[in-house]
């Protein structure tokens, strides 16, 4: 209908002060808070402005031979055996802190929770969304045995505005960063699994027990117990 | 063929590019649209700005979760929605009933209109089905279909209202 657009710009011409006003909020807060996205910051390209061309290339031939040289002294150590991927998780007992003077470090991988799951043969629970939406994800490893004792992942679910932590452990693992999972007073049966939770200033978590391995889930700037539960409903079987 | 998903999807292309003004432009093109779809999924009319305000920073920090194949302004609307619920609940409103399904398309508990506005003034003079099909059209911007059926009405009944309600709301502004 050609008339659409001059509906459109109608509505957009209403109360055009509180408009100005929203803006000015928006732009300020925007600025304190110096969000980045995809390298866009404050509307500013600085990812096109930092890097030419020629630096690009450059940094994906040194990326490309460093990437070469690692896996070399990854696998061929492990001739014999293929990759070594663990069975589950290192049963772990430390509640200091992490960083390498603690007892165990985080460290970022390329590689998703369903890849992870696939390499290692477990069924592991995980939002298949990799496809639409942004995530990040992390090892966390023992400094003492340097065997993998948590897996780590952050994805952000782009329908329902919300970022959710997973991490996994084995049930009896005493990690720091994960103790305020270890008393949550609030218990639910869902699918069959008892879930406990708790909440605080800024966010909903819980623990759960799913095939030999503890899932500790976090849904951040949440208001209400219903919306964790729904992602815990859709990861249960 | 939507006009609103198809300039809400180029802009959000420029954020992504990283062109200086795109964010304001998108702001520009839908803050009218969107303070709309608060108002109706809201409980206290004093939340809008925060909802709004939120949305913004929201969709800035996120805009690379939007597929660039599908509508954004619907995209948009989600998060706004999804906020709504939120800031309802931290009032203690958990099950809202949109203004839509209260007939109050355009106006809060105290029968005040939205904005005070010459546009929503005209609206809010149609009769509430066709209130209803205007609200879906322009602001939720669902298609002919939809509101065809969620009206339960033939998409040809839905067009020839639509055309009807256009040529009123035109000589009430005039």
């Amino acid at each position: 209908m050609s008339e659409d657009k001059s509906i459109h710009n109608l509505i957009e011409q209403q109360d055009d002060k509180a408009k100005q006003e929203s803006w000015a909020t928006i732009q300020s807060r925007l600025e304190s808070a110096d969000v980045e996205s995809n390298g866009v910051k404050n509307g500013v390209n600085t990812r096109a402005a930092i890097f030419s061309k020629r630096a690009v290339l450059w940094a994906i031939c040194a990326a490309v031979l460093l990437t070469a040289v690692i896996l070399l002294i990854v696998l061929l150590p492990r001739k014999d055996g293929g990759p070594d991927v663990p069975d589950g998780f290192e049963d772990f007992n430390g509640m200091l802190g992490a960083g390498s003077a603690g007892e165990y470090s985080t460290v970022s991988t390329d590689y998703t929770l369903k890849d992870y799951a696939a390499q290692t043969g477990n069924d592991f629970l995980y939002f298949d969304w990799y496809d639409k939406t942004t995530y990040e994800d992390h090892i966390v490893k023992s400094n003492v045995t340097d065997k993998i004792i948590c897996y780590k992942e952050t994805i952000y679910d782009a329908e329902g505005g919300y970022s959710i932590t997973l991490n996994i452990t084995e049930p009896t693992a005493q990690i720091g960063s994960l103790s305020k999972y270890d008393s949550c007073p609030n218990t639910r049966q869902i699918n069959g699994t008892e879930v406990k939770w708790n909440s605080d200033s800024s966010s909903y978590f819980s623990a759960f027990v799913h095939k030999d391995f503890r899932y500790c889930i976090e849904v951040s700037e949440c208001p209400s117990s219903d919306i964790l539960m729904n992602y815990i409903e859709q990861l249960l079987p | 063929m939507s006009i609103l998903k198809d300039e809400v999807n180029k802009i959000i292309a420029n954020i992504k590019k990283g062109k200086p003004d795109a964010l304001r432009e998108l702001h520009n093109a839908t803050y009218g649209h969107l303070k709309l779809v608060a108002f109706n999924y809201l409980a206290d009319r004093d939340d809008i700005e925060d909802v709004l305000n939120d949305s913004y920073f929201k969709i800035y920090k996120y805009v690379n979760s939007a597929n660039a194949d599908r509508d954004g302004y619907n995209w948009m609307c989600k998060i706004v929605q999804n906020l709504c619920y939120d800031y309802n609940a931290v009032r203690g409103v958990f099950n809202f009933t949109d203004r839509l399904s209260q007939s109050k398309l355009f106006y809060d508990v105290e029968d005040n209109l939205l904005d005070n506005s010459q546009l929503y003034a005209a609206i809010a003079k149609l009769d509430i089905t066709d209130q209803e099909i205007v609200y879906l059209k322009f602001w939720e911007d669902k298609s002919l279909k939809e509101i065809a059926e969620k009206k339960k009405m033939k998409k040809s009944g839905v067009y020839s209202r639509l055309i009807k309600i256009i040529e009123i709301l035109k000589e009430q502004l005039r």
